[in-house]
């Protein structure tokens, strides 16, 4: 199962050889100029952006091999002849066949590799890694452990038609309008909705989750610079879905943070009466439709 | 042939045809109303509309024809199992229920064209809207409204947009057989998408639903009447799914003409096939959780209610378990035909023809394990993540296979670039850009940022319209010739290739850009400094539909102004296909050898059982599912549970005797074709079961609202009750005519079919047994 080159296929394999090889290091050099999205807001959204220019590294040669190819053959392999003439009858190349296969997939693994292992390092595990499950199990909310949740800020994020509100579960649960988060310190996220599925989208902290009703969707993030950030529903939630944004997020020092949070709970302690208390989620009542 | 047993030699003589179906329908739809209103929980009206839209088909089929044959069978009148094909050319056949496979394809690519110019209008008027940044041109429920009805209209057309039209036309003739296996299927599945177009469309008058083509629960709890569409619509596109699968599978397997072996087989034939395994198998489960979906909305059961043992999660689960697979249905075809006519105009033969259908066979089996890839946002299984992550990037090797053999087919090729041709490469280009945006929304870590946003609008318009609906535009061009006789115009073919080439490009690419730069889907507001890309894609999209209309009038063009008729083989194509006369004639072919065997029946075929345990899967699987998620107290509160051990126990026994009995007869009727006692013994086991069924059903002794069990409760034993009456209904057939229906060479083959059916029921019914009685 040799590699055989046929004389004629040389001349064509190497010119796109060496076409390839230059296209592919000019194009991959081009698109690691590129300043990816979402920044580097937090850890979170530093390692993504990685993986978004790695994978557009990757890509390049490949979309780069296949379109030179087609291109190729549109300008070499086009019939020159006004009548009809057939193609030498080449039925297929094993070894051809099997290198194809064997690089795309071992592309696939080290792509696969890469995701894995970035979702599993200390700073994406924590964003994604922790199991949101419903909370009818009793109780679990999924969190990290006693240990680790001092260190980590608890905020819930309410969603409902059509906002979000916050409440900072270490500050007698008190609900906010705006999300504020200190800079430089871990922030377990629990999201959870009152009626129907939205989706918790902070673009510059690179995080998105969705909120179910009764479930407590547990999600991670590091701030590491301060600067404010949005907020919007990236789950079709009904009429006003385009409209459930906010631009006001903001990641400040601890010292903002801890006055901004004594304001909030000095201006909401009336309606904080009001609110249920803190828990992993909430039903609305009547919680039968039609009852 | 002499039929021994005809009873009689009366004939139907009520005037069946479009028209009949259309009076039928509407009368259908008010009285389907009423019965609704009449037995509906709520005074919201969900009932009467999903029972009228039901109605209203049943009524239009029925008009139409489809009642004819099995009624015919019933009253032991004479019946032709599959007309003899006349020579017919008046364009009324294109309007009535033709079994001809070439009128249902023409049928098929004529509806499909219309439904395509509605969704398209839409599209251009989302993009209207998204001219300026805020909500000026379109209030919010009117652009939800759209994105609902364009989303789910362009899902219908894409689920056929090949199988049918092409499917229908092409299989029989490129494998070389007469008809396909199953025309009454056939022609079921055409049938059931107009009225699926139309009850989409009816939407409208109740403000459209607000969920987009995926449906989520609770917001499609929460949504009006138009949901209703969305529901009973996908349920019709669902039978369409399965009665096309079903019969391409039949087909393609039965049918070819000897010498077409396996190896020989076309590769937009093979594409058909894997197209047709995942339909067949995917459409079940759907058509379960729209079950679901409406007796939430009509009978208070609680699937989706997470506050009372149910979970939205459910919903998410079995959809994008029949999503990815959907969406596999549309661009299976595509494969096949890129990889059908890439050879023809390389005149080369397939380079690795193996190796192609190796690739489409692995994308059809990886197809099953990649749905989660649509909810790594959701909170579902984060353990999870990373498998899924594995098994969706492991589908770009198959996929990757598609690419190397049409390359490897076009080296050192004599390629003639014809439009087919260009429209083939264009698809390359376009499919490339969709495959590897996939690879980035299914590597978790991106898709944070990419999920819902305007990256994976770009992502599935590039693969769907760039990849599939750029097929099926090389399928136009390239056999339309042959379907209706006229070459479409190469000159105005090349302007529209390359105009829709780069008017597609220049709408879609700017989607990429939109996403990743934080715009999310389905918004009709965005943030201001992302008003020039959106104004650039709008205006790009104008073109684009301008484009189409440039092909729409390629294609008026060809039909009326274009003298004569094609030459019978254009391209100088080697297959099949192109070996037949322009027009077809009504056989197909002059010398076939005649396929002999075959089930001729109507409605019960084999494969029957295969969709079936997919549809009661997806019920066990929702069994397990809301009672792993909830509590003890919120899946079954207190004093909730089934009628009694013994109650149910009696009802699967008679089941079981009634399969039994039945089982035995029609393996006799293989031997000596002697009817005997069995059968009305049979029947009196079902009659007992479906009473003692229904009784316990009617006597629950708890509510439906009561927990997830009770939901569960009522739609599995419900579905199984409802096909335990069908099953029944066709026993009582056998009885009264005092013999199995049909004629005596299909006799035994469809009574031992039956057979094999109830006892797949009485399975089920052990299974239902096991779930909802012993481990509850
Ligand atoms: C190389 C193969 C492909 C890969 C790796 C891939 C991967 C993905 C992933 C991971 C998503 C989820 C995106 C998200 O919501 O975050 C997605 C969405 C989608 N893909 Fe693909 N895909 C591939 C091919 C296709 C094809 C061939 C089609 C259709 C012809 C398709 C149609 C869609 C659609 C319609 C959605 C969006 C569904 C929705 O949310 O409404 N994809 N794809
Ligand atoms: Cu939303
Ligand atoms: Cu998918």
């Amino acid at each position: 199962m040799s590699l055989r080159i046929e004389p004629a296929d040389r001349p064509h394999a190497i010119r796109l050889l060496v076409m390839w090889v230059i296209l592919s290091i000019i194009g991959i050099i081009a698109v690691l100029q590129i300043h990816y999205p979402p920044y580097d807001q937090t850890i979170q959204g530093e390692d993504q952006s990685k993986t978004l220019a790695l994978l557009t590294a990757m890509a390049t040669p490949v979309f780069i091999g296949v379109v030179m190819m087609v291109i190729y053959s549109a300008i070499y392999f086009r019939r020159a002849t006004a009548e009809l003439v057939d193609g030498p009858p080449m039925l297929g190349n094993t070894p051809v066949q099997v290198a194809w296969i064997g690089i795309s997939a071992i592309a696939v693994l080290f792509l696969a590799f890469v995701g894995v292992t970035t979702l599993a390092s200390d700073n994406v595990a924590k964003l994604v890694n922790a199991p949101g499950r419903s909370i009818n199990t009793g109780g679990q909310t999924g969190s990290a452990t006693a240990a680790e949740r001092g260190k980590e800020l608890q905020v819930q994020v309410v969603a409902q038609q059509w906002y979000f509100t916050y409440r900072y579960a270490d500050y007698g649960g008190v609900e906010t309008t705006h999300l504020y988060l200190p800079l430089d310190r871990p922030v377990e996220l629990h999201v959870t909705s009152l009626d129907i599925i939205h989706s918790f989208w902070a673009y510059e902290l690179g995080v998105k989750a969705d909120a179910n009703p009764g479930v407590d969707n547990v999600f991670h993030v590091t701030p590491q610079k301060t600067g404010s950030f949005t907020v919007r529903c990236a789950e079709l939630c009904g009429l006003w879905h385009g409209q459930m944004s906010d631009t006001e997020g903001k990641v400040v020092s601890q010292s903002d943070f801890d006055t901004w949070i004594a304001q909030q709970q000095q201006d909401y302690a009336v309606i904080q009466k009001a609110v249920p208390s803190y828990a992993p989620f909430y039903f609305p009542e009547p919680t039968v439709k039609g009852s | 042939m002499v039929v021994p047993n005809a009873l009689s030699d009366r004939n139907l003589s009520f005037p069946t045809g479009l028209i009949t179906g259309i009076v039928l329908a509407i009368p259908g739809y008010f009285i389907g109303v009423w019965t609704g209103n009449l037995f509906g929980l709520f005074d919201d009206q969900n009932t009467g509309v999903i029972l009228g839209y039901a109605f209203a088909v049943i009524g239009f089929l029925v008009g139409l024809g489809f009642l004819n044959y099995p009624l015919a069978r019933l009253l032991g009148w004479p019946v032709t199992a599959v007309p003899q094909t006349v020579e017919e050319r008046t364009w009324g056949r294109y309007f009535s229920l033709s079994l001809d496979h070439k009128v249902i394809g023409m049928q098929y690519l004529v509806t499909i064209l219309i439904m395509l110019l509605f969704g398209a209008i839409g599209a251009m008027l989302i993009r209207t809207s998204l001219l300026v940044p805020d909500a000026s041109i379109t209030p919010p429920g009117q652009y939800i409204m759209l994105i609902g009805l364009h989303s789910v209209m362009m899902i219908f057309i894409t689920s056929a947009v090949i199988l049918g039209p092409f499917g229908n036309y092409l299989v029989p003739l490129m494998i070389g057989a007469r008809r396909m296996a199953f025309p009454r299927l056939e022609a079921l599945s055409f049938w059931v998408v107009p009225p699926a177009a139309v009850i989409l469309a009816a939407a409208v008058f109740w403000g459209g639903f607000p969920t987009g083509w995926t449906g989520y629960p609770p917001l499609s709890e929460q949504a009006g009447q138009g949901m209703d569409s969305y529901i009973v619509g996908f349920v019709l596109i669902a039978i369409a799914l399965v009665t096309s699968g079903i019969n391409m599978l039949a087909t393609i397997i039965a049918m070819r003409a000897p010498g077409m072996t396996w190896t020989r087989l076309p590769m937009f034939v093979w594409g058909i096939f894997a197209t047709a395994i995942l339909g067949l198998l995917a459409a079940p489960v759907l058509a379960t959780a729209l079950v679901q979906l409406a007796m939430d909305r009509t009978t208070n059961t609680t699937f989706f209610v997470a506050a009372n043992g149910g979970s939205n999660y459910l919903w998410e689960n079995l959809f994008w378990f029949f999503g990815h697979p959907e969406v596999y249905i549309f661009i299976l075809p595509a494969f096949g035909i890129i990889m059908e006519l890439v050879p023809h105009f390389a005149r080369k033969p397939l380079w690795g023809y193996r190796t192609g259908v190796v690739g489409l066979f692995g994308v059809t089996l990886l197809s099953w394990f990649v749905w989660q890839h649509h909810l790594f946002m959701s909170g579902i299984a984060p353990v999870l993540r990373p498998f899924y992550m594995l098994s969706t990037e492991l589908i770009s090797i198959p996929t990757g296979i598609i690419f190397l053999v049409t390359l490897g087919t076009m080296w050192r090729a004599r390629i003639w670039f014809s439009v087919p041709m260009l429209f083939c490469m264009g698809f390359l280009f376009n499919f490339l850009i969709g495959g590897i945006s996939g690879v980035y929304l299914s590597d978790v870590p991106t898709d944070v940022t990419l999920h819902g946003s305007y990256f994976s609008m770009a992502h599935f318009h590039y693969t769907i319209v760039g990849g599939e609906i750029f097929a099926m535009m090389a399928a136009c061009y390239y056999w339309l010739p042959k379907m209706t006789g006229k070459m479409l115009s190469p000159l105005i073919g090349r302007i529209h290739f390359w105009w829709m080439f780069i008017a597609f490009n220049s709408t879609f690419f700017p989607l990429f850009l939109l996403g990743i730069l934080d715009m999310p889907r389905r918004v009709s507001v965005y943030a201001a400094n992302l008003q020039f890309l959106n104004d650039w894609v709008t205006v790009s999209a104008y073109l684009l539909f301008g484009s189409m209309l440039l092909f729409a009038g390629n294609l008026v063009y060809s039909l009326f102004f274009v003298p004569g008729i094609a030459v019978a083989n254009p391209w100088h194509a080697r297959s099949l296909e192109w070996q037949v006369p322009t027009p077809v004639p009504a056989g197909n072919f002059d010398r076939v050898p005649l396929i002999v065997g075959g089930p001729y029946d109507y409605g019960l075929p084999n494969a029957k059982p295969a969709a079936d345990t997919f549809f009661f899967a997806a019920w066990w699987f929702s069994f397990f599912y809301l009672r792993a998620l909830n509590n003890d107290q919120a899946w079954r509160p207190q004093g909730v549970g089934p009628p009694s051990l013994g109650f149910g126990l009696v009802v699967l026994a008679l089941v079981v005797l009634m399969a039994g009995t039945y089982w035995v007869m029609s393996r006799a009727l293989y031997g000596s074709f002697s009817f005997s006692l069995l059968a009305p013994v049979s029947l009196v086991f079902g009659i007992a079961a479906c009473l003692f069924q229904g009784f316990g059903m009617w006597h629950l002794g708890f509510g439906l609202t009561q927990g997830g069990y009770a939901s569960v409760f009522a739609g599995l034993t419900g579905a199984w009750l409802i096909q335990l009456l069908g099953a029944v209904a066709w026993l009582a057939t056998v009885v009264v005519q005092g013999r199995p229906s049909g004629d005596t060479v299909v006799r035994p083959h469809s009574a031992a079919t039956f057979g094999w059916i109830l006892v797949f029921l009485a399975a089920v019914g052990v299974i239902n047994y096991l779930l909802l009685y012993l481990v509850k």
